[in-house]
Formats: C-alpha cells, structure tokens, sequence
C-alpha cells in the first residue's frame, strides 16, 4: 500500500531540477523494492505451507524410478552409449572416459548399418 | 516515332517511384542493411531484428498503400495516418469509408497497445517459475537490477530529453523488449523506433556487454560459490503463484497490469495442464504471427526523417549506460544479501541475470560461474533473478506510465 501511496504522491515538475529527478527515480526504486519485496515475503509464505501440508511435487520433477536402468544391448543400443559416454567426458573436460573397444552389433538391429560402419572406422585407428 | 517512344518511356517514368526517393531514404538502406546483417548473419535476437529491418526498409521505400505519412506540426514524420468519412443520417452517424495503408491498420496493434501484451502472453506460457519460486530472495534481484532504468533517466534527463522520452529510453535498460515497446508508445511514441532496436540489439550483446562488469565487481572466491541445490515446486504452488502475482502486482502498480495480466494468464494456461491447446497456441502460433507484426509495425515507425537525428545515437548510447548500471545493480544486490545468509550464500553472478533478457542473461551467468568453477552450475539459479526481472520491468513500466502519462 505504501507503493500505491507514493504513486499518488509522486509527480514530477513540468521543468524538473536534478534533485527532483532523483527524487522521483528514488521513489520509483522503492516502489519496485517494496512490490517484489512483498511478493519475495508472500511467495516464501506459501511455500512454506506448501511444505507444512506435503503438497507432492509435479510430476515433471517426480523422483527417478526405482526399476535398473536398461543396460548395454537392452533397451539403448551400445553404440548410443558410446555416444552419450563421449559427450558426458566432453562436457566435464577430463579424460575419466575411453572407449574401450567396439563390439559387432545384433545384425537385425536397424542401426547394424550405421554401427558397422563406425565399428569399420574405429578398428582402423589406435583405441585409447 | 523514336521519339514517341523517348516520350511515352519518360511519361511511364514520371509514374515510377524514382523521384520520390530522398538522401534520407538511401542512408536508411544503409542503416537496414546494418540490422539484417546483425540479424541474419550474427543473429542478435534475429526473430525481431529482421522483422524490424524490413519494416524500416518498407518505411524508407516510396511504398503505396503500406503506410500514409504527414508532417506533424512539430516537424517529425507522423506515420499511421487513418482517415475516416463518415455522415449524420436520421440521427445516426455513418462510416462511409475508412482510408489508410496496411501497417496504418496493422500498427495500431502498437498504437493501441495490443501486441506488446499479447508478446507477454506467449512469454507467459513459456516461461517457468520454479527457480524463482524455490529461491524467493532471487525477486530482489531482479528489482535491484532496474537501478540502470533509473539511471538512464537521469542521463538521458541531463541530455535534454523530457521526462517522458527519458522514461522510454531508461527501461532499455530493463532489457526486456515487449515492455520497452509498450511503455514508448505510450509515452514518447516519436522514440519508439530508435528504442526498440536500441533495446533487441544490446539484449543481443548482453554476453559481451555484463562480463567484464560481473567480474570488475566480484573476487574469484565470490564467483566460485556454490549454490545449494533448489527443492522441487510443485504444479499447484505454481499456480498459486501465478494468481499471487496478479493480485500483488495490480494491487500495488495498477498500470502495469496489461503486462503482468496477460504474462500469468500465459503462465497458468502453462501450469494449470488441462488447457493444452491453448498453451500450445500461446507458446507458438499467437507469439509468432505478433511478432512479425510488432516487429515490422516497429520498423516502420523508422523513416529517415525522423531516424536520422543525433537523439538516435544519444539513445544508443545511454542504452549501453542502462544495461551496464542494471547489471552492476543485480550483482551488488547479490553481494548485499549475502551479508545477510552467510549460511546460504547467493553466487553474485547470477545478479546479472537480473536484467531479464531472457534466458541469455542466465546463460551468461552460467558461462561466468564455468569460467571460475568449471563444475558449479548456476544456470537454473540465475533463471530465478532473470524471470524476476521481467516482473520488476514491468512493475517500473507501471510506475512510470502511473506518473508520467497524463
């Protein structure tokens, strides 16, 4: 309310003195101050009833299921893995990844074309 | 014969448009030529740079039935001439025809302050409040950031700009172009042209622009705080947050409510989730087909004579002013509320992101943070200040438009 006051109050001279200028400008900071002040205040308050009555979270942010994650040659092909495994070392910059050795893949996968080729490429160069 | 052909040859170049063309139009192609190369080939916030730079091209064309122009008696180019005939019959009056080109018809969009609302609402529904909600201090951020607005006002009211035009370039500074748009068309619609790319551009170069001034105020020690991790917020406290918003807001700074009503009304179609057609609509179609209409109703608003004036470079210049203070201001907030939770301590960096300019300001946040600890991330901590920024431009939008037009 002290915001909505001061907006009343507040106006500016048609040929404004440098003093009233910073009063305005002042006045214009409190006013931003004290309204996202206020809603900091009230958005803390109803986030701690939240936590006081358990409301779940949304599901987009739900806790991983329990069940194992699919392993190589289950659900995410191996050469997939590899991909990820060399994005990941790309990411953090540190040399904790290597690829170890590429294997043949299940031939009736639908990425066998694809993943021979690749497996042609590395068995050509030295493997970290 | 040969010489009827000469004759008939200069009577159809007499019709052409060739003549009309002024010394003002052929620098503005230069200027045009200038925004699609930023837009295009180094795409600073190209989806609004090249709309805009065809709109100003269109301006600066002799065009026919795109945009009527006469001279205000001020002197400035008017743009957006409507011309209506109408008459009294039997008590009641006709409209017999209504005359305009068509950007005075689409422009009014900004006139009447239709589009930079409804840019909110598609913002609205894109953005998620979860950081800010989490970690609710982060609001403050976002209003200390607004001290370049303020700033700027001052500067631009010593360079000799009324209080109204220095209003329209402050909130340049809020980095946060739909509100930049509504508040200049309402109180210094002459600038609104040389504001608007001012504001799109300088939102662009906010990676080059905050670095050296984050780290100018901040130790090496202070950069590589490590924030604690955010809890979860559920869907129903983000709609309580939503209506919150609302409420307080129009509550406190009731004229900045046509931004903050359509910016939550697109955040709970986001949250609410049984709207999904709407949401979807929100998210893309409507924000899409308005932004090309404000962007080119924008450049449309930057014929020669009234761009090419030295109040457009002073307004360029005190943009940088605006973004610099804004995020020398996120940035020493962030420093001053650590004095106050020493056990939970806020990394100064993500202050910047106070600015708005949604996300590339939290990004450059995280870019920094890296810099300094390449394993802290503090991207989804800065997206906290950088949603509350677009919040506190409104509510000083608000406050300026409440004091100023009368």
């Amino acid at each position: 309310m002290i915001a909505v006051a001061a907006l009343f109050a507040v106006s500016l001279p048609d040929n404004p003195t440098f003093a009233d200028n910073l009063q305005f400008q002042i006045t214009g900071l409190m006013v931003v101050v004290f309204s996202l002040g206020s809603l900091a205040l009230l958005v803390a308050l109803v986030g701690k009833l939240f936590a006081a009555f358990g409301s779940k979270p949304s599901p987009a942010t739900a806790p991983a299921p329990t069940t194992p994650a699919p392993g190589p040659g289950e659900a995410i092909p191996a050469p997939v893995f590899a991909a990820i495994a060399a994005a990941v070392s790309t990411a953090l910059g540190d040399s904790r990844f290597a690829i170890r050795g590429v294997q043949t893949v299940d031939p009736r996968s639908n990425m066998s074309w694809g993943a021979e080729g690749r497996r042609a490429i590395y068995a050509s160069r030295k493997l970290r | 014969m040969l010489l009827d052909i000469l004759h008939d040859f200069g009577a159809f170049f007499q019709l052409t448009a060739f003549s009309a063309v002024t010394w003002q139009m052929v620098v503005m192609w230069g200027v045009c030529a200038l925004l699609f190369y930023l837009g295009i080939h180094k795409k600073f916030e190209p989806l609004l740079l090249v709309p805009i730079a065809f709109g100003a091209l269109l301006a600066n064309l002799p065009t026919q039935g795109v945009i009527t122009t006469a001279m205000a008696p001020d002197g400035h180019l008017e743009s957006g001439i409507l011309t209506l005939k109408m008459h009294a019959e039997a008590g009641a009056i006709r409209l017999d025809h209504i005359g305009g080109g068509l950007y005075d018809f689409i422009s009014q969009g900004i006139k009447l302050e239709i589009f930079p609302p409804l840019i909110f609402l598609g913002v609205g529904a894109l953005t998620d409040f979860g950081p800010l909600i989490a970690n609710p201090r982060t609001l403050l951020l976002g209003a200390a950031a607004q001290l370049g607005v303020l700033i700027t006002f001052l500067g631009a009211n010593a360079l000799g700009f009324t209080a109204k035009q220095a209003a329209s370039i402050g909130i340049i500074g809020g980095a946060d172009g739909p509100t930049a748009i509504f508040l200049t068309s309402k109180l210094a619609p002459e600038l609104l042209g040389a504001v608007a790319v001012a504001a799109y551009t300088y939102m662009a170069l906010v990676p080059l622009i905050q670095p050296p001034i984050m780290r100018a105020l901040t130790t090496k020690n202070e950069r590589r705080i490590r924030m604690r991790s955010m809890r979860q917020v559920s869907r129903t406290e983000k709609l309580v947050f939503a209506l919150l918003v609302t409420i307080t807001v129009i509550l406190l700074v009731p004229a900045a409510a046509p931004l903050i009503a359509m910016l939550m009304l697109g955040n709970v179609l986001r949250e609410c989730g049984v709207t999904e057609r709407l949401l979807k609509a929100s998210q893309n179609e409507i924000i899409n087909v308005v932004t090309i209409f404000l962007g080119t109703s924008v450049g449309i608003t930057m014929a020669g004579e009234n761009f090419l004036r030295p109040q457009t470079l002073m307004i360029i210049g005190l943009g940088v002013i605006a973004f610099g203070f804004g995020t020398a201001g996120g940035v020493v907030a962030a420093k001053f509320l650590n004095l106050f939770s020493r056990m939970n301590p806020i990394n100064p960096l993500i202050g910047s992101a106070g600015v708005s300019a949604v996300p590339m300001a939290a990004r450059v946040s995280q870019v920094e943070g890296q810099k300094a600890d390449p394993a802290n991330f503090l991207l989804m901590h800065a997206m906290g200040p950088n949603v509350a920024g677009v919040i506190g431009t409104a509510v000083i939008a608000g406050y300026y438009i409440a004091t100023l037009a009368k």
